[in-house]
C-alpha cells in the first residue's frame, strides 16, 4: 500500500496480528479443557474477538494491495486467498456467536462441543494455509 | 480432446500465476537499483546501476508481454471450449 512516497506492506503487516490472535487463542481453549479455570476461558473468547476485529482489516488491506501491486490479476493463488478470508471470517464468526450464546459449550464434553473445537483447530489449519500462500507470493515457490 | 484443453488451460494458469508473482519483484528491483544510481556519487557506479534498472524493467516489461500472450490463448481455448 503506498502513503505518499512510502511503501508500506499493509497486508503482511496486519496478517502478523491475527496469524498470531487465532492459534494463541486456540492455547488458551486447550489450558481450559486441561485446567478448568475460567481466566483461560475469557482470555480464549477475548482473543477470538481481537481477531475477528483484525481479520476484516487484513483482508481489506489484501484486497487493496492485489489490486495496487498485482493489478487485480485473477490468478488461483488469490482466488485462493479470498476465499480462505472468506471461510476465516465466517468460521470466526460463528465461533465467537456460538461462545457467545452458549458460552458452556467450551466445558461440555458432547458432538457438539466436539465440533465446536474441530472448527477452531481448522481456523489454525487455515490461518496457516493463508501464511503459506502469503510466504508464495514474498519468497516465492512452484507448488 | 476437452480434456487435454483443460490440462492446458491450468497449465498455462499456472505459468500466468507464476508471472504476475514477478512482475512486482521486477519493478522492485528496477526501483532499488534506481535509488541506488540516484544515491551514487561515483559516476561510474551510477551508470552501472542505471544499466541494471535498465534491464530490470526490460524483463518487467518482457513477463507483461507473455502475461498478456498466454491470457489471450487460455481465452481462445475456453471461446474453443463453449
Amino acid at each position: 500500500m503506498k502513503i505518499g512516497e512510502f511503501n508500506i506492506h499493509f497486508h503482511s503487516i496486519s496478517a502478523h496480528f491475527t496469524n498470531a490472535l487465532y492459534p494463541v487463542a486456540v492455547l488458551f481453549l486447550i489450558l481450559f479443557k486441561i485446567f478448568h479455570h475460567d481466566s483461560f476461558r475469557s482470555t480464549y473468547y477475548y482473543l477470538i474477538l481481537l481477531a475477528l476485529i483484525s481479520t476484516p482489516i487484513t483482508f481489506m488491506a489484501g484486497l487493496i494491495e492485489w489490486k495496487q501491486k498485482y493489478k487485480g490479476a485473477r490468478v488461483k493463488i488469490f482466488i485462493r486467498k479470498y476465499t480462505g478470508g472468506v471461510i476465516l471470517m465466517g468460521a470466526g464468526s460463528i465461533i465467537a456467536v456460538w461462545n457467545y450464546i452458549s458460552p458452556e459449550i467450551i466445558k461440555e464434553s458432547g458432538l457438539l462441543s466436539f465440533i465446536f473445537i474441530l472448527l477452531n483447530f481448522a481456523i489454525i489449519l487455515l490461518v496457516a494455509y493463508l501464511g503459506y500462500l502469503g510466504g508464495k507470493l514474498v519468497f516465492g515457490g512452484t507448488h | 480432446m476437452e480434456r487435454k484443453t483443460k490440462e492446458l488451460i491450468r497449465e498455462l494458469e499456472e505459468r500466468l500465476e507464476a508471472l504476475v508473482i514477478a512482475i512486482p519483484k521486477e519493478i522492485a528491483a528496477h526501483k532499488f537499483y534506481l535509488d541506488l544510481a540516484n544515491s551514487s556519487q561515483h559516476e561510474g557506479a551510477r551508470k552501472m546501476f542505471l544499466e541494471l534498472a535498465d534491464q530490470e524493467f526490460g524483463h518487467k516489461q518482457s513477463l507483461e508481454k507473455v502475461v498478456k500472450e498466454i491470457q489471450n490463448e487460455i481465452a481462445e481455448l475456453k471461446a474453443g471450449m463453449k
